[in-house]
């Protein structure tokens, strides 16, 4: 890690941020250029700060910031290319579910900040979904750990040099996909805001500044799962040809994507619906994961 | 929609009353560059009718504070709304305000309900909400009730509707709805229900020519037909991309703005033929996507009738196994091979079954409406008994049976929409004990109109 790294990181946050953006509205269908990303982005960052009379201004003002700073953090996790990467751990993996893990209090410190009822319902509703999924996050992590006998997520792209883990774990994929959409806020998972059902709800009352935080958190998020799910099911950097750093980019863009994509295609999940999904498929689902990853690593890898 | 060969940029804005009603008004939003806003802070701009209805011209004040007050207002284009002008809104008020006056406790408002919090504590700090105080509840926890209002400017309900939520947790204990809107107060004369303008229109020329014992050229009654079955269509159409977003469901809105695009028209005419062909084929992808398993999940069992449905009509009825449909009786349905479309499991998925069929038989029968209105002679005499010219109008709209009669044929329009007054009783009765998305969908699916419920 360079001095330079964190300017490196603040760089791909924003540049991804505002690629995202624009691919959102690609996917949606909303037409128009990148430049309307911005002005949309001028056009919120131009309202006043909102105060609503029911809110806990401490809550309410710093949940953005914590929702940024948990996406930063995940982001800094992923290993963009060999000698790139924000924060370099033995533990990486873990570290990126814990910092996943930081969604969930600044999402229910914004809806119980806002005070509305439909925001604090909201918030209750992120927090059941992602108690639910939290752990097969960590837990898929542990199982395409396991042929690279390493938690750090540069030695698990380094493993996949020959066969990318999505063929060889590919029941770790479908777990690993809806648990990282539930935790980057993206439809159908997106029961904390649920547009048109809340109107908004944990973050129907920021406007200004607090709501640019959480549109960029938002795409940053999405950035850092993206980036996280490339990297550990598609081989990372790996590919002929291109430099690295461009294959993990293209790789990292079909995700993001593919995950807009799907979006659009479900129906938001019921709450009542997903949690129990969550609790008796895609917990033990995962801990079959770790079992056969573990089996699989015993017979190929060694 | 293409404009100048690229498609247009399309921005959030607030749509008042909502985006069903414009729908109905002739004019398609996605040509003017708008999308819905999913909450009012997201909204780029606000689009209203020229003269607000006074209910409505509050809720509007509340939402603009939130999306902010430099925010562009707009008016799209003619409406049969009456109220106060689009330049004086701001005068009017608050509902917040209101309520504040009344001592019901300050909340800021939002755009898909206005929240009273804990109503009966006004005044008290929000971190009471979920107070440990009351009763235990029926899963054992004890939490004090929140009181809530969706409306009347909501995503997922007509704008003009207010669905009163009681809230233990998440769960539905008490559900009421109601309307903040008056035929006679908030629209035009001759227009009880300005969501089904063409139905009305339709109702209001016949009632006259039975005041005055004619009976309309038959040319003049195939056209009839084949614009309330065109209307039919764009109205199960439009419900169902509001339904959609309700659900969360981008793919099925989409391919219901597809649809229900080339209907979009002039509420003085009707579609043309061509415009009939392009919907029918547009129809196809929501046809595949209602038939998907996933679909069928999300809906069954969901908002399933508690009460006798007798007293309903209309779609509603028909998905509640009682095939219940003016057009059974009438002479020139009977030309078309009319049949009822009936499902029995009167619950959300058999109410959105029923609009999704209705709308590919009212397309076909529309065309077939226009052709042999074509077909015929001009001066045909027309068919006694046909759309209820016999004793009353007596007319099949999309939401249900409409009676309309006139003392003389320039006479105020009395009218009656059949099963509207049962639909608001079993639509609330439906939701209660419900999850709050499962309460919001199942109101929803009954296609409630605020218009013929009565204030």
């Amino acid at each position: 890690m360079s001095d330079l790294t964190p300017l490196a990181l603040l760089a791909l946050a924003l540049g991804g941020a505002f690629v995202l953006a624009w691919l959102e509205r690609v996917i949606a269908g909303a037409g128009a250029g990148p430049g309307v990303v911005v002005r949309d982005g001028l056009a919120t960052l131009r309202q006043p700060l909102s105060r609503p009379g029911t809110y806990d201004g401490w809550l309410f003002h710093l949940a953005p910031g914590l929702l940024l700073l948990a996406a930063v953090a995940a982001l800094a996790t992923v290993p963009w290319a060999p000698g790139f990467r924000g924060i370099d751990l033995e533990s990486g993996g873990i570290l990126f579910a814990a910092a996943l893990a930081y969604v969930t209090p600044a999402v229910f410190m914004a809806g119980w900040g806002a005070g509305a009822p439909l925001a604090v319902v909201g918030g209750f509703r992120f927090l059941a979904l992602m108690l639910g999924y939290a752990m097969p996050i960590a837990m898929v992590i542990t199982a395409v750990a396991a042929p690279a006998e390493s938690l750090r997520p540069a030695d698990i792209v380094e493993i996949q040099h020959a066969v990318p883990m999505a063929l060889v774990q590919p029941y770790s994929l479908a777990l690993w996909l809806p648990a990282v959409m539930a935790a980057a806020l993206l439809p159908p998972f997106d029961v904390a805001d649920a547009p048109g059902e809340l109107g908004g709800g944990v973050f129907s009352r920021y406007t200004g500044l607090d709501a640019a935080l959480v549109a960029l958190a938002r795409r940053v998020l999405l950035l850092a799962v993206a980036g996280m799910t490339a990297a550990l099911f598609l081989a990372g950097w790996h590919g002929p040809l291109l430099p690295d750093a461009v294959w993990m980019a293209l790789k990292t863009l079909a995700v993001a994507a593919l995950l807009l994509w799907a979006g659009r295609r479900f129906a938001r999940v019921e709450i009542d619906r997903v949690v129990s999904l969550a609790w008796k498929v895609a917990i033990p689902g995962a801990i079959g994961a770790i079992v056969l990853a573990g089996l699989t690593t015993l017979l190929f890898y060694r | 929609v293409v404009l100048n060969g690229r498609r247009p940029r399309l921005e959030p804005a607030l749509v008042v009353p909502d985006e069903m009603s414009w729908t109905m008004w002739g004019t398609d939003l996605r040509e003017l560059g708008v999308v819905p806003a999913g909450s009012a802070t997201a909204a780029r701009s606000i689009l209203a009718p020229a003269h607000v209805p006074q209910a409505l011209a509050q809720a509007l004040n509340d939402a603009r504070r939130l999306a902010g007050d430099d925010v562009a207002v707009r008016s799209p284009g003619p409406s049969p709304l009456l109220g106060v002008r689009l330049e004086d809104v701001a005068e009017v008020g608050t509902i917040d305000a209101l309520r504040t006056e009344d001592g019901r406790g300050h909340h800021g408002p939002e755009m898909d309900g206005h929240d009273q919090g804990h109503g009966a504590h006004g005044g008290q700090d929000h971190h009471d909400m979920m107070a440990i105080v009351g009763e235990p509840s029926r899963d054992g926890l004890v939490m004090e009730a929140i009181d809530l209002e969706v409306g009347p400017l909501s995503g997922g309900l007509a704008g003009g509707l207010v669905l009163a939520l009681s809230l233990d947790g998440d769960v539905v204990e008490d559900a009421e709805v109601r309307a903040t809107l008056v035929a006679g107060r908030d629209a035009a004369p001759l227009m009880p229900d300005p969501l089904t303008p063409v139905t009305w229109r339709v109702a209001a020329d016949v009632a006259a020519e039975v005041a005055s014992g004619t009976v309309a050229r038959a040319r003049t009654q195939w056209e009839r037909l084949a614009a309330l079955e065109a209307e039919r269509a764009l109205s199960h159409l439009a419900w169902l991309r509001s339904f959609a977003r309700l659900l969360g469901w981008a793919e099925l809105a989409a391919a219901a703005q597809r649809a229900l695009a080339p209907l979009v028209h002039d509420t003085a005419g009707a579609p043309g033929d061509d415009r009939l062909q392009a919907a029918t084929r547009a129809l196809a992808p929501v046809l595949h996507l209602a038939g998907r398993a996933r679909f069928r999940r999300r809906l069954a069992g969901r908002g399933v009738l508690r009460d006798d449905p007798s007293g309903l009509s209309g779609p509603n009825a028909r998905a509640a196994a009682l095939a219940r449909d003016g057009r059974s009786a009438d002479p020139l349905y009977a030309e078309l091979a009319f049949a009822p479309v009936v499902r029995s499991g009167g619950d959300a998925l058999a109410r959105a079954s029923v609009r999704i069929e209705e709308t590919r038989a009212a397309l076909d029968l529309a065309v077939g409406a226009a052709g042999r209105a074509r077909a015929t002679d001009a001066a045909a005499s027309g068919t006694p008994g046909a759309l209820g010219s016999a004793a009353r109008a007596a007319i099949e709209g999309p939401r249900g049976r409409i009676l309309a009669s006139r003392a003389a044929p320039d006479a105020p329009l009395e009218a009656v929409a059949e099963g509207a007054p049962a639909a608001r009783v079993a639509a609330a009765a439906a939701a209660r004990g419900s999850e709050l998305s499962a309460a919001l969908v199942t109101v929803a699916s009954f296609d409630l109109s605020p218009w013929t419920l009565g204030a």
